[in-house]
């Protein structure tokens, strides 16, 4: 079959598989609507491929719920086939992924695992794609993935995982419609009007070819009269197996075909003629989606549920020997059979589970309660409860409370103390990550006295220490230790480890933070991860990682914090804790932010600020952060985060939510002149910094109070470098900041010092790219009389002759040493487009045409030795 | 007696011929006679994949029981608390 307008993703594809064969291996990201020509690609590229290269082959299907990993169990059995490998089948995922990653490590022929229609793929598979994505540079094999961008909205959980993948080992080849000329010329070859048949299909080449294969007598008004018009012209035998077909999204294996009785035998024949009906892969399927989905559409409602009836009962006699859950449940109901539904999809959900794929468990645990008459209580509450559990882990933090609700009222009325209990905790730790802290202490309070006069339990236990968690994540020292203990005391009482490690995260977090000299708080702590890592309590684990490197960041050990950050990043990624990774990584960019590496601090917080699904605290926070960046640069959409992060913090009315976004308003007043923050504003957060001790935020929180609003705020005890401002000493508070390398309050301490103190301030500024700030001391300079602010200083001028930035200094050592862009942009996390465009720049500036001439002139400037 | 309004999931509904339209019209009546309680049909709108039926009956169950004896799907029951239309417009307070 000839492509037609294709031969520059062709070309893109032989390129790329070239640079597989030779080096790394690569992704590709093939999309575009239905129709639009994805298989037809991929299958014209590998057809010549098959003698110097492996080929494996896996796909997603239609179904309601797809069973979990089948597209990877299909290249798994690909793969046995050719290597006559162990039994990869196994039930741990982790260890899969890594068995079939190192199997194809050790092949030589160089390999392209193709899986296509991945919006319909289950979690489960998607882990896997990006697990294989991370690691694809280190095997020789090209990796192409195929979807149709807009059936994927908003939340669907492939824009996360295309969100999370490196820019360096994808390529994203988007196909674009055929153009008129291309559909006209098509169209007049068979003597048709380009113009109609264009306005049409929109040039999609499925529809263009339907409709020129003179299957209709002109050109119809729309496509699905083209489709239908041929089904209806077809006789009882052939119709009635397109019907069939047409409901069987997965497609059937041709061998069980003969099962399913009905008058259609001569007409499968003829289907097969018309090649309307295809073999793939031993199933019986529509060439093409779009034509099952045509004749699907226009059937009866009752000839459908009798057809979907057929396949179930299908299915269901076969459910000893196959045990197709998945279909079971999807032909179950669209049959409306109700019971089978409500008795099949928990089986099916917490299969799915098992092997990660909770988007889809929680999917299915929802139909069974849709399904269920309501009438066996004790059914739904363990419906409700899962349910409940699995939004829980998937963010859907709404229907989890919902839900978890109905079970608590359940409870409740059955008298069943302990499971209510468990459920007001939970009901509290959920309206916590929904940001409403007020519900949440009072479910955890309500969960504390119904269980008040029962004996000592787990449920018990957890109340006390679901307590202690709010009181700590609220700064209150006093509670938090006094429920944490309680919960300790209960936790070694009935043996229960996994209460212990979380009860002991809470209470040496906060005596750690509150002193950082607190011995015993920190080894509690230390111990909690311990606990936690020794018996796999993944999540308890990954908070404590994350309490660590926040007190860490908060007493400014950068270096320490990074540390733990790495380890604790990596303990998620390989363990799918999205949220708590998404944490950590709000912590990271902290660090950079807080180090003046303000490029690495803004390109990981876009990334966390633009993931729809964001956990409500990561977002709040990232916004703020990244506003203070974007007021510091003056760059122009700066406002709109300040103000989405303000409207945010205020609802959560917590100090350390609050203060860090005042601190960016006052930064912006400061800048740009204009009053922002109102007197409630002002009051509120007088009354927070009277109440929480923070005495980081407080002491920046009042220096800037004072330098923009000159309002005095009276603070028990001021930061050091702070002190020592106040006191006048500002070199010595920019030897502190130097110290901790805060390179940004170093500045601002030198600024406030004689007129040499100033214009080293200025080259701070200037080199951690904090434009508007330097935009402004400049101007206040000049008001002052200084005179000679230039760009750069003498000083200066013998280490950065060309003014080259801090940014274009690394690539250029890079350079010398020889590296690729490529390369270049990995090792200073850059997208290749920003190392070429600093690489442009360097150019420029040096005014020479190569990158070997711009490292001799560097060398002969003195900028490089 | 209280109104509901019913929604009901059937996909390709709008592809109903003439006699499965009378067909399942001769079904929810002959429920009705059966039903031993008080019950009214309204009204039902059909749309490419949903019906949309106003009943009159006592409570939520006999809507239930209705749909149970007459094999069609329920996915919500509302209770309507009022008709308005134009002429409300010109209603005197």
């Amino acid at each position: 079959m000839e492509l037609i307008e294709r031969d520059g993703f062709l070309r893109s594809l032989e390129t790329l598989f070239e640079s597989v064969i030779e080096g790394e291996g690569h992704c590709i990201l093939l999309s575009g609507e239905a129709g639009i020509g994805k298989t037809s690609l991929i299958k014209s590229f590998y057809k010549e491929k098959k003698d110097n290269c492996k080929i494996y082959q896996g796909t997603c299907d239609a179904l309601f719920t797809p069973r979990p990993l089948a597209p990877i169990y299909d290249i798994i059995w690909q793969i046995q086939k050719d290597t006559n490998e162990n039994e990869l089948h196994n039930v741990d995922k982790s260890l899969l992924f890594n068995q079939l990653f190192n199997g194809l490590e050790q092949q030589r022929k160089p390999v392209i695992i193709i899986i296509e229609d991945i919006h319909w793929a289950d979690e489960a598979t998607l882990d896997f794609i990006k697990f294989f994505a991370r690691r694809i540079g280190r095997i020789h094999c090209l990796f192409i993935l195929s979807y149709r961008d807009n059936e994927i909205l908003d939340n669907h959980p492939l824009r996360n995982v295309l969100g999370q993948l490196s820019p360096d080992s994808i390529t994203r080849l988007h196909l674009q419609p055929l153009s008129k000329d291309a559909v006209e010329k098509m169209a007049e070859e068979r003597g048709y009007k380009g113009e109609d048949v264009f306005s049409i299909s929109g040039g999609n080449p499925f529809y263009v070819t339907e409709i020129l294969a003179s299957y209709s007598p002109g050109v119809p008004d729309n496509i699905k009269d083209s489709i239908l018009s041929v089904y209806h012209r077809q006789e009882k035998g052939t119709k009635n197996a397109w019907e069939i077909c047409s409901v069987i999204p997965e497609g059937l294996e041709i061998n069980r075909f003969g099962k399913i009785k009905s008058s259609w035998d001569e007409g499968m024949d003829h289907c097969f003629a018309l090649q309307i009906i295809i073999i793939k892969k031993n199933r019986v399927v529509f060439k093409h989606e779009l034509y099952r989905r045509t004749i699907e559409g226009s059937l009866s409602p009752f000839k459908r549920i009798a057809l979907n009836k057929k396949m179930l009962e299908l299915f269901l006699d076969s459910f000893e020997a196959e045990g197709e859950i998945e279909r079971i449940v999807h032909y179950a109901k669209n049959a409306n059979e109700n019971k089978l539904v409500v008795k099949y999809a928990p089986i099916a959900a917490r299969q799915a589970a098992c092997v990660g794929a909770h988007i889809e468990a929680s999917k299915l645990f929802l139909t069974a309660i849709e399904y269920s008459d309501g009438n066996d209580e004790d059914q739904m509450v363990e419906f409700y409860e899962s349910y409940a559990y699995e939004c829980y882990l998937t963010n859907q933090t709404k229907d989890a409370i919902i839900y978890q609700g109905k079970a608590l009222k359940v409870w409740q009325k059955k008298k069943e103390i302990e499971r209510a209990g468990h459920s007001l905790s939970f009901l509290s730790r959920l309206w916590w990550f929904n940001g409403n802290r007020q519900e949440a202490e009072k479910y955890g309070k309500q969960a504390i006295e119904i269980l008040e006069s029962q004996p000592a339990s787990k449920a018990k236990a957890m109340a006390y220490s679901n307590m202690s968690q709010l009181k700590m994540l609220s700064d209150d020292k006093a509670e938090c230790v006094e429920w944490g203990n309680k919960a300790i005391e209960m936790a070694k009482k009935i043996k229960d480890d996994e209460i212990l490690s979380h009860a002991m995260n809470n209470v040496g977090s906060i005596l750690w933070k509150v002193n950082f000299s607190d011995e015993s708080g920190k080894k509690m702590l230390f111990e909690s991860l311990d606990i936690a890592l020794k018996n796999s309590f993944h999540e308890h684990a990954a908070r404590s990682y994350s309490n660590i490197a926040s007190i860490y960041l908060l007493y400014k050990e950068y270096e320490l914090a990074k540390q733990v950050l790495e380890v604790g990043i990596n303990y998620c990624e390989e363990r799918n804790l999205d949220s708590s990774k998404n944490y950590k990584l709000y912590a990271k960019a902290r660090v950079f932010l807080e180090t003046g590496d303000w490029q690495r601090a803004a390109s990981i917080l876009e990334n966390l600020v633009s993931n729809p699904s964001q956990v409500g605290s990561v977002k709040i926070a990232a916004l703020a952060a990244l506003a203070i960046i974007k007021i510091r640069k003056g760059e122009e959409d700066a406002l709109i985060y300040l103000i989405e992060a303000k409207q945010l913090a205020l609802k959560t009315n917590e100090h350390h939510r609050i203060i860090p976004v005042m601190i960016a308003e006052l930064q912006y007043e400061w800048l740009t002149g204009k009053q922002r923050i109102t007197e409630e504003e002002l009051k509120l957060s007088n009354d927070l910094i009277q109440r929480v001790e923070n005495i980081f935020l407080n002491s920046e929180f009042s220096f800037w109070l004072q330098k923009v609003r000159k309002k005095d705020l009276r603070l028990p005890e001021l930061y050091e470098p702070y002190k020592l401002l106040k006191e006048g000493k500002c070199r010595l508070a920019a030897a502190y900041w130097e110290t901790k390398d805060c390179p940004f309050e170093k500045a601002f301490a030198l600024y406030a010092g004689n007129e040499e103190d100033k214009k080293n301030a200025l080259l701070i500024f200037q080199q951690i790219g904090a434009d508007a700030v330097y935009e402004k001391i400049k101007m206040e300079m000049r008001a002052d009389g200084i005179k000679k602010i230039p760009r750069g200083l003498r000083e200066s001028t013998k280490t950065n002759p060309a003014q080259l930035t801090n940014r274009e200094l690394d690539v250029l050592h890079l350079l010398q040493k020889g590296i690729q862009n490529k390369e270049i942009a990995g090792t200073l996390f850059i997208s290749p487009k920003t190392a070429d465009h600093h690489i442009s720049n360097i150019l420029f500036k040096l005014e020479v045409k190569s990158r070997a001439m711009a490292v001799a002139e560097a060398v002969r400037l003195g900028i490089l030795k | 007696m209280k109104k509901f309004i019913i929604e009901r999931k059937l996909p390709g509904a709008g592809n109903m011929t003439n006699e499965e339209l009378i067909a399942i019209s001769k079904t929810s009546v002959t429920v009705i006679t059966v039903l031993g309680k008080p019950y009214k049909w309204i009204q039902s709108f059909v749309t490419e994949d949903k019906l949309y039926c106003i009943h009159e009956a006592e409570d939520e169950n006999a809507i239930r029981e209705h749909a149970k004896c007459g094999n069609f799907p329920v996915n919500k029951i509302e209770e309507i608390k009022t008709i308005i239309d134009p002429t409300t417009a010109e209603r005197e307070n």
